[in-house]
């Protein structure tokens, strides 16, 4: 009886050809780009500040300035995984903000504030979430609309105030414990729901090949919605946060996030047209780059030009590299 | 012996008291001998006004004062602002110069979490009565009301010259940055003063900082019947497309504005040619009080300076220069030997230096910027 069964042999395919050796050595150097970028951005930093990028000072420095991007990209990872590019982050962390400003400054309530933020950013979610669902328009033009449109409807909350200040919060002096909770859990809690549930895995599919996901019984739209509710969740998070920290809110609050968190996701080594690529670290290995490199130059006494070069550098180092781990299988959509 | 071994000993003496006095100042003559480093704050690194100042503080620490600056980005929100004192302080530096303030007082009470002195921010009364009595906030010499005043000022000028037509580019006045909407209200105060009198005054306004979309509301704004522009921000935006359109002698142009080098020949083209009218333009001095303030209260004698143990609020109008003559003053005293030796008596503030430093002279020393002594001048 000849023998049907498939048994590879080293170093041939299953008709007898010769297997094609793949550069393992390319591929996983695109696979750690981004953690090695970070472990080189660090010690060169380390070297050149003598040490005091990672002092007791600034380290705490260090996990409030990166913080805010972290959570939000954390958050970011889930859309941008599932094919939908948001342009209106920064817009939706500012109106959420300063509604949740208002609501403390009006009934002085840090309970009030919380709900508040939570309220707001999940009803902008759930917003974006049915356009992105329901709208055969290209997403990114829709939330560029959306941006504006949050960016004025702050504007209009703020009224005759250029800075809300809330006399009321009692100025922590040291966030850290705050920081680092929330970021723990934001990131935990993202780990586990992106990497280990349906939610995750469907929007991995669903930004891999929308036709193909429909069409293997992922309900599309629903993905979508949960996708924006959860990055609505980790925005109201970074809101109180700030909110917390520097008990201010005005109309060019978290005015850079939307472009920070997609530089920290693309130096992170996630893909922002999203699919199986897609990873919640990426968010936190990104966030940190920005946020060494940031802190680095400014201890040197880098100027604001050398700063954004340096930035701009790093930028296009890390993407070439990573891109070497999928420039060569990226699958034609 | 004895005699001898005596003319040593007070040789050497005098020899150490000498290295000792000597060794408070750099090699070049710079005080103090130890750099000291300080933080400088702004909304917009590229603002004529800011550059301005940018430009005098490097000339005090190449000339005057031991100190390396760290000059920041584009701050435009209050964790940006936090993260910048946060940086300044890995850094080393012993102070802040807040030539803008978003975070209001958690600016002042992260500086001095931080160990730094902060110079900035007296004019929000409320922020300076919160701290005065700490140690670690040092004040500000302020322009009083000056975004307001300065505005105010330039637009009274214009409408003194029979200006009527009015086209306002606001800066980020829309965007609730409160050096534009005070600079805004200031228009606007003139302008409706002149209409409670009767005059008939239209007024457009152009929003937001030059893109293209702000180019194309110029254009569209110059194309009207219009016969002055007041600009919140710098006035070079405007000289070409004026005269592009042909409108170089019909429209005058008045603005906040910055002398210095690269401007000041612009600026006596300008008024030569009837195209300018009036700029509203920021002492940069007052930030060199801040250097040698900063450099006083690391040397521990911030004390020295302040009146009734409070930190400094004095008030000193900005330079509204509506006059050729007026230009010839300032930029005689800021290009020429006036700043230098105003500058050189910068060091009276510090204590270590001149031992009767005080309040009375620090009044002195902003007295000595005043537009009314620069005209006295001869």
């Amino acid at each position: 009886m000849e023998d049907t069964l498939n048994h590879d042999e080293p170093g041939r395919t299953p008709d007898g050809a010769p297997k094609k050796r793949r550069r393992p050595s390319a591929a996983a150097l695109g696979e750690l780009a981004p953690l090695l970028g970070l472990l080189l951005i660090s010690t060169l930093f380390l070297v050149l500040t003598e040490g005091r990028i990672f002092g007791p000072i600034n380290l705490r420095s260090l996990t409030n300035q990166e913080l805010i991007t972290a959570l939000v990209a954390a958050g970011a990872v889930f859309v941008f995984g599932a094919g939908a590019f948001d342009m209106s982050m920064s817009g939706s962390l500012c109106l959420t903000a300063i509604i949740g400003a208002k609501v403390a400054m009006a009934t002085g309530s840090i309970a009030a504030m919380v709900v508040a933020c939570v309220a707001v950013s999940l009803l902008i979610g759930i917003v974006k979430g049915l356009l992105a669902a329901y709208v055969e328009v290209p997403f990114f033009i829709v939330t560029i609309v959306i941006g504006v449109f949050l960016g004025a409807l702050g504007l209009l909350a703020m009224g005759k105030e250029t800075v809300l200040t809330i006399s009321a919060l009692p100025r922590i002096r040291d966030m850290t414990p705050i920081n680092l909770g929330s970021l723990a859990s934001v990131f935990l809690g993202g780990l586990v729901l992106f990497n280990l549930t349906s939610l995750g895995k469907s929007c991995k599919l669903v930004g891999g090949n929308e036709r193909a996901a429909r069409q293997s019984g992922i309900d599309v739209r629903r993905t979508k919605l949960l996708a924006f509710l959860v990055s609505a969740l980790t925005v109201s998070i970074a809101a109180i946060v700030i909110l917390l920290r520097t008990k201010t809110a005005s109309a060019l609050t978290g005015g850079t996030v939307g472009t920070d968190i997609m530089v920290a996701l693309v130096l992170g080594g996630m893909p922002l047209s999203g699919g199986p690529r897609s990873r919640i670290g990426a968010a936190l290995v990104g966030a940190a780059t920005i946020t060494v490199l940031n802190s680095g130059l400014a201890i040197m006494g880098a100027g604001p030009g050398v700063i954004q070069g340096f930035r701009g550098i790093t930028f296009i180092a890390v993407v070439f590299v990573a891109s070497l781990s999928y420039r060569t299988r990226l699958l034609p959509r | 012996m004895k005699k001898a071994a005596c003319a040593i000993a007070l040789i050497a003496t005098v020899a150490g008291m000498s290295a000792f006095g000597q060794a408070k100042y750099a090699a070049d003559g710079r005080y103090p001998a130890k750099t000291i480093k300080i933080g400088v704050e702004t909304f917009d690194p590229s603002d004529g006004g800011y550059m301005g100042v940018q430009s005098y503080l490097k000339s005090l620490s190449k000339g005057i004062f031991n100190v390396e600056f760290i000059f920041s980005e584009r701050i435009d929100s209050a964790e940006q602002e936090l993260q910048f004192i946060e940086n300044c302080a890995a850094a080393g530096a012993k102070g802040i110069i807040a030539y803008y303030n978003v975070s209001k007082g958690q600016a002042v009470a992260k500086a001095a979490e931080l160990k730094m002195f902060y110079w900035g921010t007296a004019e929000e009364k409320d922020i300076y009565d919160q701290y005065k009595a700490n140690p670690y906030f040092l004040g500000s010499v302020i322009l009083g009301n000056g975004d307001h005043d300065g505005m105010y000022g330039v637009t009274k000028a214009l409408l003194a010259e029979g200006k009527t037509k009015f086209v306002y580019a606001n800066g980020g006045a829309d965007f609730g940055i409160t050096m534009f909407v005070n600079r805004r209200l200031g228009f606007q105060d003139a302008i409706n003063e002149a209409k409670a009198k009767g005059a008939r005054i239209t007024a457009t306004e152009v929003p937001g900082f030059p893109n293209e979309a702000w180019f194309a509301a110029q254009g569209a704004a110059l194309a009207g019947d219009i016969d002055a522009v007041v600009s919140s921000f710098g006035p070079e935006v405007w000289i070409q497309p004026i005269t592009a359109a042909g409108k170089a002698r019909a429209v005058t142009i008045g603005s906040f504005g910055a002398i210095g080098p690269s401007t000041v020949d612009l600026f006596k083209g300008m008024y030569a040619s009837g195209l300018f009218s009036a700029i509203a333009t920021e002492p940069t001095e007052r930030f060199g009080i801040a250097v040698a303030m900063i450099v006083n209260a690391a040397e521990g004698n911030a004390a020295a300076l302040k009146k009734n143990g409070e930190a400094t609020r004095e008030a000193e109008s900005l330079w509204v220069i509506t006059n050729p003559q007026d230009l010839a003053k300032i930029v005689d005293f800021e290009l020429g030997a006036g700043r230098t030796a105003y500058s050189k008596d910068l060091t009276k503030l510090v204590k270590s230096i001149d031992p009767s430093a005080g309040n009375a002279t620090l009044l002195d020393l902003i007295k000595g910027f005043s537009l009314e002594t620069i005209r006295a001048k001869k």
